[in-house]
């Protein structure tokens, strides 16, 4: 009988763990360089310098961390855009489109096995990719400057992080398109040949940005219980974001021990990464470059059925904080 | 015919350590009914296995009608306590089955068999629609229709009501006349035992041993009224004295 | 008490589960039914001649509202209707038939082994070792591997759903049989039966009944493995739909997704007992009067 007391107090306890004062902030992210700038700001003691505390937490995907931001989980992430905007055509006000942290362009691409040299070659072939993400558009992309139809002219086969290289290399299908490190994976392959970046699209030669770039977004509670001091947070943030541009070298070996990984595999990502400031926010914020970019990622996403409608995505972002 | 049909001779049985029976002997003789009984644990039912050939001695021998009981033996059937019908075949199915083994088709003798433990109208009935004292009947007719040349009965009527009870015995005693079978038959309850045997086996706390073998002599037919008799009730006091000795030496022995 | 369990006739039965699956629909109605008006206020960007954005202000909007507003969670009446936008049919059709072949295999190759471990101690205890590791194993575990193995063709799906079923069928075959009463087989034996015959004859009649529902049990397993068997290398499939729809916010078709395994697990589940109904019949007669 005591012992069950004692196991329902640690099972009650345990609920209550989750209890936060206001200042930890929850962060949504994962083991891709995108979220650099926050392993900065913690292991760098930005945060903590302007009375901040972050603690991140693991989300698999896109998808996830808007949930996650939406049910207040998570106060802000970094996450691919796609999901993001796939989320706001489905009228999920429950946050807001703060910013761009980086364009990375050059860490994803579509790479062809087997003699293959050229898009047009896939006509009537397979291809692996992760469907429903920046890589997913970025062949689209590429597809469609070929004079190649992705709905119909290839055939999809969807798969997620290394399956993608596996189907490759087994010959299941004789392209496959992913992001880092996967993306050096298939160019490692036998008789691979790149046969475009998310560089080669039409979507970066007129806003040179990525197909899905990775956007930081908030939630809208958060924010609006206390604006003034959110934005001061995300000042803070991007110092972070600011030190990472700075400070290559020391990214490299922060990235490197935060990781665990291969250092010249991530001296090859981040050499792509360019990292934006706060005030460059302001500039990436219009038609010339994000805005104009997310219209034609979100008419390419209602051309491939995962949109309903164009979102009003200009109604969630906070400009009002740049335009000071 | 008083030749031996079956018969245990210096037989020693150990479990590991535990030693249920040591240098028994026991005969049982043709159409004999015999009854055993003993405190609990005494090994009767282990002397049972034996003979039915589910266990093999581990000193002495089994023999029936002069050959060594190796291996299990059809020919001593076996009646267990909880009937072991098979649930899935009807009551025809069940006594059927020992000829069925051996492709025999056997209509007309499973009726007969019906017809004698007398469950008439319940042919094509399932085991678990049948009460308990149904089942044994369908379990003692299904040992019957192998014709065995003895019948082992472990306790058979331990798990029946009163009233039940006192039926089968009444209708084993009659059905043992009937086919001339040889029976060796084990219970806890001294009543049961007079009111079947022609000869009640004693045996001890454990090791196993016979202690004492009575031939018994009330006479047959055999019914309840015969319980309030002078003779009965020194019988029943004899055989119980002899028992309870044994129980409470084996009460000592394991406190 | 006049008996225990206490029981009800089928059709009593039935009616009751009717009454419930509507008391279900109606609180799910009553929860989302839009009775409410709420003006919402959002924010709308001001642009300028450009698409420039100059400033921000607040709009107000009419939604209806429910008592309960969970993104993409409607009325019974739009999910239902949201079946019909997405191919529901298809979907339904395609997981069926993998989770049924699927679960095909995982039997055959269960219940004879399960047997023949429970028969033989020295072969329970060599496999059972390898079947407790990789017992606990989630499907999706086995997505990767599976893919470098197999591909991305349907056999890399059947195999998910192959290893996230086998160790369950594999146990409840390995204790059916050994659940057999010891004293149906001393019967048996003592009737003359042959090793043989008691294997097929005996053993197997026994133990079907207990291995018929373990395999129920492991019918429902399978469905649990749908998800991760569609992940990867296909577009159909009601877990495909799940995840795939999750991935752009479209809980709507999410629930779609989730509303319709419940239902076709309901339904393989009856279609499991009219089986076991005409497989092992002893089980499901009661005592008469006798």
């Amino acid at each position: 009988m005591r012992l069950f007391a004692v196991l329902v107090l640690c099972v009650l306890s345990v609920g209550c763990g989750g209890e936060k004062d206001d200042n930890t902030i929850v962060y949504a992210g994962s083991a891709w360089y995108g979220h650099a700038p926050v392993w900065v700001g913690i292991q760098k003691g930005i945060f903590e310098k302007h009375g901040f505390k972050v603690e991140e937490r693991m989300f698999g995907s896109s998808s996830d961390r808007i949930n996650a931001l939406e049910a207040g989980n998570a106060q802000f992430a970094s996450l691919g855009e796609v999901a993001m905007l796939t989320a706001m055509s489905r009228d999920r006000r429950g946050f807001y489109w703060i910013g761009c942290q980086n364009i990375a362009p050059g860490n994803e691409g579509l790479v062809a096995v087997g003699g293959i040299t050229s898009i047009a070659d896939l006509k009537g072939k397979k291809i692996a990719l992760q469907r429903i993400t920046s890589i997913h558009l970025t062949v689209a992309l590429l597809l469609e400057d070929a004079g190649l139809d992705i709905t119909k002219d290839v055939e999809i086969l969807n798969a997620t992080d290394s399956s993608v290289v596996d189907i490759v290399r087994r010959g299941d299908a004789v392209a496959g398109g992913m992001w880092e490190p996967f993306y050096t994976d298939l160019r490692g392959l036998e008789g691979a040949t790149v046969l475009g970046t998310d560089k080669d699209t039409s979507i970066y030669k007129r806003f040179k940005t990525m197909s899905g770039p990775d956007v930081i977004c908030a939630s809208k509670a958060w924010i609006d219980k206390d604006s003034a001091r959110a934005k001061k947070f995300f000042q803070a943030y991007w110092e972070a974001v600011a030190w990472c541009k700075d400070n290559p070298k020391e990214l490299l070996d922060l990235v490197v021990a935060h990781l665990g990984k291969d250092r010249e595999a991530v001296k090859t990502a981040l050499q792509n990464f360019e990292w934006l400031t706060w005030d460059e926010q302001r500039s990436m914020l219009s038609p010339k470059r994000m805005f104009g970019q997310a219209q034609v990622a979100s008419e390419l996403l209602k051309r491939l059925g995962q949109l309903d409608s164009i979102p009003k995505f200009k109604d969630w972002t906070r400009l009002d904080w740049f335009l000071e | 015919m008083s030749e031996i049909l079956l018969s245990a001779k210096s037989v020693t049985q150990r479990f590991g350590d535990v030693v249920a029976l040591e240098n028994l002997d026991l005969g049982v003789k043709r159409e004999e009914f015999v009854v055993l009984v003993g405190a609990s644990g005494c090994g009767k039912s282990t002397l049972l296995n034996l003979f039915a050939g589910f266990d093999v001695p581990t000193e002495g021998t089994v023999t029936l009608m002069g050959e060594s009981i190796a291996g299990v033996e059809p020919r001593c059937g076996m009646v267990f306590q909880n009937y072991a019908l098979f649930p899935w075949l009807s009551v025809r199915g069940n006594i059927g089955f020992g000829p069925k083994l051996r492709g025999e088709v056997s209509e007309e003798r499973v009726t007969e068999l019906i017809k004698t433990v007398g469950i008439e109208g319940f042919d094509d009935h399932y085991p678990t629609q049948l009460s308990g004292g149904m089942k044994q009947r369908v379990a003692l007719a299904r040992t019957l229709a192998n014709d065995p040349e003895v019948l082992l009965c472990d306790e058979p009527f331990a798990a029946l009501d009163a009233m039940t009870r006192q039926v089968l015995q009444e209708e084993l005693s009659r059905v043992a006349a009937e086919t001339g079978k040889t029976v060796l038959f084990i219970t806890h309850s001294i009543d049961e035992a007079l009111l079947l045997s022609d000869r009640i086996v004693v045996m001890t706390a454990r090791p196993g041993r016979i202690k004492s073998s009575l031939e018994n002599p009330l006479p047959r037919p055999r019914s309840a009224e015969q319980q309030l008799t002078k003779e009965y009730m020194d019988l029943k006091r004899e055989i119980w004295e002899s028992v309870q000795e044994e129980v409470l030496a084996s009460i000592a022995t394991t406190r | 008490m006049a008996r225990f369990p206490p029981t009800i006739p089928r059709r009593t039965r039935i009616q009751y589960g009717a009454l419930g699956l509507l008391l279900f629909f109606a609180l799910w109605w009553f929860l989302t039914a839009p009775f409410f008006t709420e003006v919402q206020t959002l924010r709308e960007a001001i642009e300028g001649p450009d698409g420039e954005i100059t400033g921000y202000r607040e709009v107000k909007r009419e939604v209806s509202s429910a008592i309960v507003n969970p993104p993409g969670l409607e009325t019974p009446w739009n999910t239902f209707n949201r079946a019909f936008e997405i191919g529901l049919p298809q979907h339904i059709l395609r997981s069926t038939l993998r989770i049924l072949i699927g679960f095909l295999i995982s039997t055959l190759l269960a219940v004879p082994l399960g047997i023949a471990m429970g028969l033989f101690p020295r072969l329970r205890a060599t496999v059972s070792p390898i079947v407790s590791l990789m017992r606990p194993l989630p499907s999706i575990a086995w997505v990767p591997l599976f893919v470098i193995w197999f591909g991305v063709d349907e056999a890399q799906k059947l195999a998910v759903i192959f290893v996230g079923s086998f160790a369950a069928a594999l146990i409840y075959t390995i204790e059916a049989t050994l659940k057999v009463e010891p004293d149906m087989i001393r019967a048996a034996t003592n009737l003359g039966a042959s090793r043989r015959q008691l294997l097929t004859r005996v053993l197997l009649p026994a133990a079907l009944p207990n291995i018929i529902s373990g395999l129920k049990v492991v019918l429902a397993i399978c469905w649990t493995c749908v998800i991760s068997a569609e992940i990867v290398g296909t577009q159909l499939g009601l877990g495909s739909l799940i995840w795939n729809r999750k991935e752009i916010s479209d809980t709507a078709a999410v629930l779609v997704g989730m509303a319709s395994i419940s239902v076709v697990v309901l339904l393989m589940d009856a279609a499991f007992g009219w089986f076991e109904r005409r497989l092992v019949p002893w089980m499901f007669l009661r005592r008469d009067a006798s």
